[in-house]
């Protein structure tokens, strides 16, 4: 009898571990799909004035700067849309020429990189990471996890100057605003 | 309904002009009452719409970024509003987001999100949904549940006030109208009171003023003029009655009466039956002395006829005498004058005048020519022819004169000797010529005493009539008036004579207006012995009827008192033939 309920527990115990790295696997490929979901609703909260656009028929571009877990999940935001504009989602792997860009997802890897080029940064595009301190040096928002959320803190001053403005819905969302 | 026909007019009238207002105000008040409930609703609902779609509207990040605290946050700013007792907000895949509690002791589910159906209204509670829209797409929902409570409350609260409103207005209108009815009313129920006056009492006098000229004034005026036909045909009614009592109590009288007198006859009749027995016994005997006695009273009445008749011709005698003497008088009178006249005369002086010319006869040319006497002889001889013409004028007047009464003596007499012959012969005679003859006899006295006489004489038959007697009477009738005539001291004496014809009787009337003749003598005025007159016998109307009467007439007076005149009249058949 001790010996079944010993064997049990043990059983538990590694079926617990076992499902415990699945939960986490899972846990980061919905982790990207869940920001993802966010970049698309950050577009949808900011207003985009007419010049961000070259034409009617322009697109909405995604940047994505750097290797990240995006992957797949990126490409759930190809038939969404913004504005009735249609998304595009670019990997791009250097920081010029970024003007077409709307939304600039930057890497950790590549933070360091974007925090050189900031001066340089077209006007109109909002810059995004998960980098820790983002929002502080430079970048507009940051993703944060909160109490196993996922949350977002917004640099109100960045992006003014970068000529972003939020809807207020977005603001009383945040985190944080700085 | 029959109970509703025992009321009054005032309380029908009454019954229906509350019930009418009643329903008016009462409709009036559930409108107004629905119409504020529905814009109350309504008005909550718009809003409950408002607030709705601000909580959508903000909603929108805290769904898109699956940010609870801030979609709960969100919620509970529906706290200002009390009504609001729920709130949540569904995701797309209507999964619950976020819900705002405002009682826990009510527990409410967040409702699935139905576009078709935005506003859920119940008894209690009214639920709307609003879209959570991001780019045009339907992100999730809003549900706001609100309780009716306060609204139910305060409708309940208008209804009450309504109904204050609502009892308050009748009974005004009820007061109201109770004293417009009562104006209308009032003339009906006192008509109606003095209609039961008038029958309990019987009381017919009674009378209602007309106040108005409508229908009720017609009424009233109908009510009384029905009470003026009853009062008298009541009156008409006890008149009836009385008389029918008074006839049936006068018919008991008679009745009564009529007993006591068929009675009484009875008694009467066996009291006549013995008399009668006993008058027979007397009868026979009496009719024996009677026969006597009328012998004797013919024998009696033959000698009163023959002492009237002699005191008639006594009449005629004394009137032709009277007459007689009269005109002798006359004559003795004209004598006297012509004897004075003669005495008079004149013609001496012619003797004297001779004389006086015998002492000159020598120179007769020259004592007339110049002698103072002799120069008047032709004057004087003048005069004296005058003179002279004049005496012979006078005297030969006073002779005609003379002639004249002689000759009225003359005919008198001749008159009277033709009727003294002819006493109980019937001649056929002019009854005007009788009366003429009988005038005649009186004219002198007549004319000496001032008294008019004037003749009225009808065309009368001639007829058989015994002269004498008819003389007779027609002479005392005059004599009669003549003599009321002179003892009245009229001035103006007429003696009317009228001779007439009336159908087959002629009639010969003498009126005078002298003394006339008291009324209680008129009745004895033609009994025997009767005498008006000092002077008179006392038979000469009562022998002038019974002569009369012989002549088939009758005779009759009347007067108009004393001093008031009389008319007598006799009356005679034309065509019978008399037999005395």
């Amino acid at each position: 009898m001790l010996r079944a309920y010993f064997i049990k527990t043990i059983a538990m115990v590694f079926a617990s571990a076992m499902s415990l790295i699945t939960v986490v696997n899972a846990d980061t490929s919905r982790e990207y799909q869940l920001k993802a979901a966010y970049l698309l609703n950050f577009a949808r909260f900011i207003y985009w004035p007419g010049d961000s656009f070259d034409s009617e028929n322009d697109k909405f571009n995604i940047c994505v700067y750097g290797s990240s877990s995006f992957d797949e999940s990126l490409n759930l935001l190809l038939d969404k849309k913004v504005q009735g504009r249609s998304i595009q989602v670019d990997f791009i792997d250097r920081l010029k020429g970024i003007s077409a860009c709307h939304i600039l997802f930057v890497s950790g890897d590549e933070a360091e990189k974007f925090y050189e080029f900031k001066m340089q940064m077209p006007k109109h595009v909002l810059s995004v990471s998960d980098k820790e301190g983002f929002s502080e040096s430079g970048g507009m928002i940051e993703f944060v996890r909160i109490r196993n959320k996922i949350k977002f803190e917004i640099n109100v001053t960045q992006s003014t100057n970068a000529g972003i403005k939020y809807k207020s819905q977005l603001l009383e969302v945040a985190e944080r605003l700085r | 309904m029959d109970i509703f026909k025992t009321f009054s007019i005032k309380s029908k009238l009454l019954i229906v002009y509350i019930t009418i207002t009643a329903v008016v105000l009462a409709s009036a008040f559930a409108i107004i009452m629905r119409i504020e409930a529905t814009s109350s609703k309504a008005s909550i609902v718009a809003s409950l719409n408002i607030v709705g779609e601000i909580v959508a509207d903000r909603g929108a990040a805290s769904l898109a970024f699956s940010d609870v605290e801030s979609a709960n946050s969100n919620l509970r700013t529906l706290r200002s509003h009390d009504s609001i007792m729920y709130a949540c907000i569904r995701t797309r895949d209507n999964e619950a987001f976020a819900e705002y509690i405002a009682d826990v002791e009510n527990i409410f589910s967040c409702d699935d999100y139905d576009e078709n159906n935005s506003v859920k209204l119940s008894d209690r509670y009214v639920d709307i949904y609003k879209p959570i829209l991001l780019e045009g797409q339907s992100i999730g929902a809003v549900q706001i549940k609100a309780s009716l409570d306060e609204l139910n409350k305060r409708a309940i609260k208008s209804a009450k006030i309504s109904l204050a409103i609502f009892v308050s207005l009748m009974v005004i209108a009820a007061v109201v109208s109770g004293r417009v009815m009562n104006k209308i009313t009032e003339p009906i129920t006192r008509l109606r009171d003095i209609a039961k006056t008038v029958t309990e009492n019987k009381d017919y006098s009674l009378r209602m003023r007309k106040t108005s000229t409508d229908e009720v004034g017609v009424l009233v005026e109908s009510f009384n003029n029905m009470l003026d036909q009853i009062l008298e045909r009541d009156k008409a009614l006890i008149e009836e009655k009385e008389k029918a009592e008074l006839s049936a109590l006068s018919a008991k009288k008679h009745a009564k009466e009529t007993e006591k007198i068929n009675i009484d006859l009875e008694n009467e009749i066996r009291e006549r039956v013995r008399i009668e027995e006993e008058l027979q016994d007397l009868n026979e005997t009496l009719e024996e002395k009677v026969q006597e006695r009328t012998v004797e009273l013919k024998e009696l009445n033959e000698k009163i006829g023959d002492v009237a008749r002699s005191a008639g011709m006594a009449e005629v005698a004394s009137g032709v005498l009277h007459n007689v003497g009269n005109v002798l008088n006359s004559v003795n009178v004209s004598t006297s004058v012509i004897r004075e006249q003669v005495r008079k005369t004149k013609a001496e002086n012619l003797t004297r005048l001779v004389g006086m010319m015998d002492n000159h006869k020598d120179d007769i040319a020259g004592f007339i020519s110049k002698d103072e006497k002799g120069m008047q002889i032709p004057r004087f001889l003048s005069l004296l022819s005058v003179q002279l013409k004049d005496e012979r004028k006078k005297m030969f007047d006073e002779l005609d004169e003379l002639a004249n009464n002689i000759d009225h003596i003359k005919n008198v007499i001749s008159m009277q000797q033709s009727y003294a012959g002819s006493y109980g012969v019937r001649e056929k005679v002019k009854l005007s010529d009788l009366v003429e003859d009988a005038l005649k006899i009186n004219l002198q006295g007549m004319s000496r005493h001032g008294i008019e006489v004037v003749r009225e004489y009808e065309n009368v038959p001639m007829m058989y009539v015994d002269k004498h007697k008819t003389l007779q009477i027609i002479i005392n009738l005059i004599s009669n008036a003549k003599h009321a005539l002179m003892d009245s001291g009229n001035e103006i004496k007429i003696i009317n004579i009228k001779v007439s014809q009336e159908d087959s009787m002629a009639s010969i009337e003498v009126k005078d207006n002298g003394v006339g003749i008291a009324e209680e003598d008129i009745q004895h005025l033609f009994e025997y012995g009767f005498k008006k007159r000092r002077d008179g016998h006392g038979y000469g109307l009562h022998h002038s009827a019974l002569v009369a009467n012989e002549l088939g007439g009758r005779i009759s007076v009347h007067s108009d008192g004393l001093g008031k005149g009389a008319s007598f009249k006799i009356v005679v058949p034309i065509d019978e033939q008399v037999s005395v």
